[in-house]
């Protein structure tokens, strides 16, 4: 199996990047491709099994349509075929159709998800988050300056609590058959183990046990009561 | 509205002598006065002849504070905001400060720390001659987001009048308002340097010309360093204030400046701090004091000492020292600094915000770029983590190699001095954010009761 993490160097803020490595203690036994943003992309023209990108900031998304721009035909066929996308934080939001910038003027996005996406700086939105994914529940943050509209997609899943997509949206993220998309960030694997196992199993190398478990499993479930506490502040 | 302004001065001043009589420090309510009179207050009030503000993600209160010693040594009447709050009010009731109850200036320099995200807010008005940012560095992210959006304030809203004083060694800030005039500060090459990152967060790390891997001719901590692009040629600017330190235990710093080499006493071995005296000499350079007078003013400066706070009880220090909770480059700087000490040592986190804590529920992905594996160094025999969060910290420390038995987690911070180990330990450092110093005294206190308990039973 061959992962490809993408742009380390530019996508890796807010504790995403621990979500890479983790991954990387999860399946010591694979192939990990580090991208930098000065190369295409290994997933572009060759057989690569997962890809993984992350959190980044708004002028950096900005470059990262830029790159993977004039290679849309590539960029479909990959969408199209077998490779599995998991996306944090803000990352999703370069592959919808556009980006609107605060002083109304647009980026084109990607295309690949129906949806696009609005900044709202200087406010910046920060929620906990909450949601049932299968038979389990996510315990999230969000920390954006934008939020996505009019999105077509089946979500990642539903929050419980806070926002989804945007403030007046409970579905959270995107799903398709290959693609985990998702505005939650952070140690995202870490926070999660079940979820994080379910992952493994997605991907194709289910584990009974993953690394450190018995101290994220304690994590997990002390984080998923604090969530549920009365008058639970979100921001 | 000059009427507005003349009744928000005398307000702000009434405001001020008051609180002042209550004992307050009254740094804060002058200026939200003002400001709810007269909304144009910042850009109203008549400045002093040097107008300076610091900013920065690291150091701007050092730096801050320095100069305002500095400049009131060399006989100007300076007004600054270092009892306050670095954000709007803060810089208006020290503007209040500089003026008398007419309106007038009665300063002769003004010196003003001004948050960085705040300062779209006080830049514009404030028209300062002079702006010294010291670095740009990831921060919160509820309230800073990241560098980019910092550098993009920053960048906006600065006047394109103000002289930047720039660190030479910080690729996220050297590029500010390319067209305004600027003075860069650098430190030559170091006893200690490195050439590859090895911090988790090392950003900029990538040509902003060309998108190619950097090359680091010399690196001191996550990005503070300098480069050059082996493929486009792009480079940190050259300084024009080169400082060189022969010895960091020594006691002296030269600047090399116009082609003059100027000697100044080195106040602190720590390389932050290095940068910070730099930053300074550089900004007095610039205003126009002479090197003679800056050599007699920095002989009497001294770095502020806030970062640490030692007791010792027998054989055992308890040491208290500032991580802020959420920064997670305050907090390498504490975790390199506090494992590298000599003896065997038991570090205490009490990092977790203390009001996030109340009502919510604090995100701990800040934790994922603080270099936890510091904490796997020889010598740092056992991390307390005490707090809220502590399971969070358990999982991210046994992530970086801290061994299990190493690891003790404490909801209760308090209850956490019992249980620490106090065999065979030289050195017992409390980790503390911004907003859990009160508690952080009381667990110190709790410690030192526990320590005195346990030397009289020895006795």
């Amino acid at each position: 199996m061959r992962i490809e993490i993408l742009y380390p160097e530019i996508c890796t803020l807010y504790g995403d990047k621990a979500n890479g490595r983790y991954l990387k203690e999860c399946l010591p036994q694979e192939e990990f491709i580090y991208t930098p943003i000065s190369e295409y992309p290994a997933f572009l023209n060759a057989d690569i099994d997962v890809v993984y990108i992350c959190s980044m900031s708004e002028k950096n998304q900005e470059k990262v349509i830029e790159k993977l721009n004039g290679r849309r035909a590539e960029l479909d066929a990959a969408f199209a075929g077998n490779t599995f996308f998991l996306m944090t934080g803000n990352a999703f939001e370069i592959f919808g159709k556009r980006i609107l910038r605060e002083d109304k003027s647009e980026i084109a996005g990607l295309g690949v998800f129906d949806c696009y996406s609005v900044r709202q700086s200087p406010k910046r939105f920060n929620s906990l988050t909450m949601g049932n994914f299968s038979d389990t529940e996510i315990v999230g943050y969000t920390s954006r300056f934008s939020h996505t509209f009019e999105c077509s997609e089946t979500p990642l899943f539903e929050v419980t609590l806070g926002s989804g997509l945007n403030p007046g949206s409970k579905k959270e993220g995107i799903e398709r058959e290959n693609v985990w998309a998702t505005y939650t960030l952070g140690p995202l694997l870490i926070a999660n183990p079940y979820f994080t196992k379910k992952l493994l199993a997605k991907i194709g190398r289910p584990a009974d046990t993953i690394p450190y478990e018995e101290a994220m499993v304690k994590a997990y479930d002390v984080k998923k009561e604090e969530y549920k506490k009365p008058g639970l502040e979100l921001a | 509205m000059r009427i507005l302004y003349h009744i928000a001065v005398f307000f702000s001043h009434l405001t001020y002598t008051l609180l002042r009589l209550l004992g307050r420090n009254a740094s804060h309510a002058p200026g939200v006065v003002a400001m709810a009179i007269c909304p144009r207050y910042l850009e109203m009030v008549p400045k002093a002849r040097i107008c300076i503000c610091v900013t920065g993600t690291n150091g701007k209160t050092t730096a801050a504070n320095m100069l305002t010693d500095c400049l009131t040594a060399a006989g100007y009447k300076t007004v600054s905001n270092r009892l306050g709050s670095n954000i709007a009010p803060g810089i208006a009731a020290a503007l209040t400060n500089s003026t008398n109850w007419f309106g007038a200036c009665k300063a002769d320099a003004t010196v003003f720390e001004v948050d960085e995200r705040a300062s779209r807010l006080i830049l514009p008005y404030v028209k300062p001659d002079f702006l010294v940012v010291t670095n740009i560095f990831r921060d919160s992210l509820k309230r800073n987001a990241n560098p980019d959006y910092i550098f993009s304030i920053i960048n906006d809203y600065t006047p394109a009048t103000t002289k930047l004083i720039l660190n030479a060694d910080d690729l996220a800030s050297v590029a500010l308002r390319p067209d305004n005039p600027r003075s860069y500060y650098g430190v030559a090459p170091l006893e200690g340097d490195i050439t590859e990152p090895i911090n988790l967060v090392s950003d900029n790390s990538t040509c902003p010309k060309c998108d190619t891997k950097l090359v680091y001719d010399y690196l001191r901590y996550h990005h503070i360093g300098h480069v050059h692009c082996p493929k486009c040629g792009f480079a940190s600017p050259a300084a024009d204030h080169l400082f060189t330190v022969p010895d960091v235990h020594g006691n002296v710093i030269y600047d090399e400046h116009n082609g003059e080499k100027t000697e100044y006493p080195l106040i602190s071995s720590i390389v932050f701090n290095i940068y910070n005296e730099s930053a300074v000499i550089a900004c007095l350079s610039e205003v126009g004091l002479t090197n003679e007078k800056i050599q007699e003013i920095m002989r009497n400066t001294a770095v502020p000492d806030t970062r640490l706070k030692e007791e010792k009880i027998g054989d055992i220090s308890v040491i208290m020292a500032m991580s802020k909770g959420q920064s997670c480059i305050s907090s390498c700087r504490t975790f390199d600094y506090v494992s590298n000490e000599p003896g065997n040592k038991v570090v205490m986190l009490v990092l977790d915000d203390y009001y996030d804590r109340k009502n919510s529920v604090e995100f701990i992905g800040w934790i994922y770029d603080v270099d936890y594996e510091f904490m796997a160094r020889p010598g740092v025999v056992q991390v307390a983590a005490a707090g809220p969060r502590c399971w969070d910290h358990r999982v991210r420390l046994l992530m970086a190699g801290v061994e299990e038995d190493n690891i003790l987690c404490c909801l209760d911070e308090l209850q956490c001095t019992e249980l620490v180990r106090t065999d065979g330990v030289d050195k017992i450092y409390i980790l503390y954010d911004t907003s859990t110093y009160n508690l952080a005294v009381k667990v110190k206190e709790k410690l030192i009761a526990r320590l005195k308990r346990e030397e009289a039973k020895c006795e």
